[in-house]
């Protein structure tokens, strides 16, 4: 999905911080809603077994493996651990879900793959 | 295209009368929840929260005003009362403050989330194709009926329960604001059902009942699931789940459900009466 951000020619009013969340509006709901939007539970599992590594989820440190309650929407999943190559993936949750996390050895050679786009089921 | 939800303003003289609209707005203690926020430790996964509830906030007032304009252009179409035009007029001022007052407040909390939507699908097609005042009865039910009827107690429930003093005065002003709003609605139904045929208020009845169901989708998501801790969402702006969703039942079968049904408005079974 392509996200249009036009440049703001005025005085800054709301300026979207980058990384600190997403959300994508599906413009169905009718009323404004000033209530802390519904968690769940996301479960980080890591491949090669046994790594244990910080894990920047939306702009958020947790550990991995591990599990942390999350917002419910898209997150942005991105790993940079000295020895392999960057990873990034873009979940949709809105359930509880695990998620593996596959790093791939440096000397594997750069495939030019960095990440991957996951629904989250 | 989805695009950015940011916004701006063109300042110099434009803004200097609009200020003079409202000048309520620059009289509240801002900058006093960001000195709030840097000096209580709020955990920054609150925090977060509390930007994306306040960004969500300001967006839907945004599409409000959206909503407010297209009803309005649909009741002069409609050549509906000139009284209750020139009421309706004021109202996409006040959503494009509500805009401002939110923005603010997620401005203070460090900014606004990355909030993308789709600026073709703000209002959506309510009515289309109807007959002008079945058109502007439509925009009415789904836009003030349901939506604004529904969000004043919530609002007011948050006012109650906020904590802190700017985001009082927020929301103190925009319940204030809304209160117009909610009674408008009543009152052109009241006199457009005269001009309506039984199908007309048939396909009213569809109106609402799609606008209730988006409405008890987003509850059924909030149900069993944990937010923030109460104290601290009081303090930032919100209600906790159980108190929203609780006072969010009461009020829709008490300012939505009731006064449709009175009106000869049939609802689906899905609506349950109150």
């Amino acid at each position: 999905m392509k996200i249009r951000r036009r440049a703001l020619t005025g005085a800054p009013l709301l300026i979207a911080g980058a990384g600190a969340a997403v959300a994508v509006s599906a413009c169905e709901t009718t009323t404004g809603n000033l209530i802390a939007p519904p968690q769940v539970e996301l479960c980080l599992e890591v491949e090669p077994e046994g790594l244990e590594f910080p894990v920047n989820v939306s702009g958020t440190r947790v550990n991995a493996p591990g599990c942390e309650d999350v917002y419910v929407g898209e997150h942005l999943i991105q790993v940079d651990v000295e020895g392999y190559e960057f990873y990034e993936a873009l979940l949709v949750l809105d359930a509880p879900t695990e998620h593996t996390i596959a790093l791939t050895p440096d000397d594997a050679g750069d495939t030019g793959d960095t990440g991957s786009t996951d629904s989250g089921s | 295209m989805y695009e950015l939800f940011e916004l701006e303003l063109i300042g110099g003289a434009t803004e200097r009368r609009y200020r003079t609209m409202r000048p309520e707005v620059e009289a509240m203690p801002w900058g006093s929840l960001a000195e709030t926020v840097a000096t209580s430790g709020f955990a920054p996964e609150v925090v977060i929260a509390a930007r994306r509830a306040w960004t969500g906030a300001a967006f839907q007032e945004f599409r409000t005003g959206a909503a407010c304009a297209a009803t309005l252009q649909a009741l002069i179409e409609a050549r509906a009362p000139l009284d209750l035009i020139g009421l309706a007029s004021r109202f996409p001022l006040d959503e494009v403050v509500h805009v401002e007052l939110c923005a603010r407040l997620a401005g203070e909390l460090g900014g606004a989330i990355e909030w993308a939507y789709d600026p073709r699908k703000l209002v959506g097609d309510v009515g289309a194709g109807a007959e002008p005042i079945a058109r502007a009865a439509h925009l009415v039910v789904a836009f003030f009926c349901v939506g604004e009827a529904l969000s004043i107690p919530l609002l007011h429930g948050t006012w109650k329960a906020a904590k802190h003093p700017l985001v009082a005065d927020v929301l103190k002003c925009i319940v204030t604001d809304e209160a117009d709003h909610g009674t408008f609605g009543w009152t052109f139904l009241d006199w457009a059902m005269p001009h309506l045929s039984d199908a007309d208020r048939v396909a009213l009845g569809q109106t609402a009942d799609r606008f209730i169901a988006s409405v008890r989708r987003n509850w059924v998501a909030l149900k069993d699931q944990q937010a923030a801790p109460v104290d601290q969402a009081h303090a930032l702006g919100w209600l906790g789940t159980d108190d929203y969703l609780a006072l969010a039942e009461r009020s829709l079968a008490r300012q939505v459900l009731a006064p449709l049904r009175a009106r000869g408005i049939p609802l689906s079974a899905e609506s349950p009466a109150p």
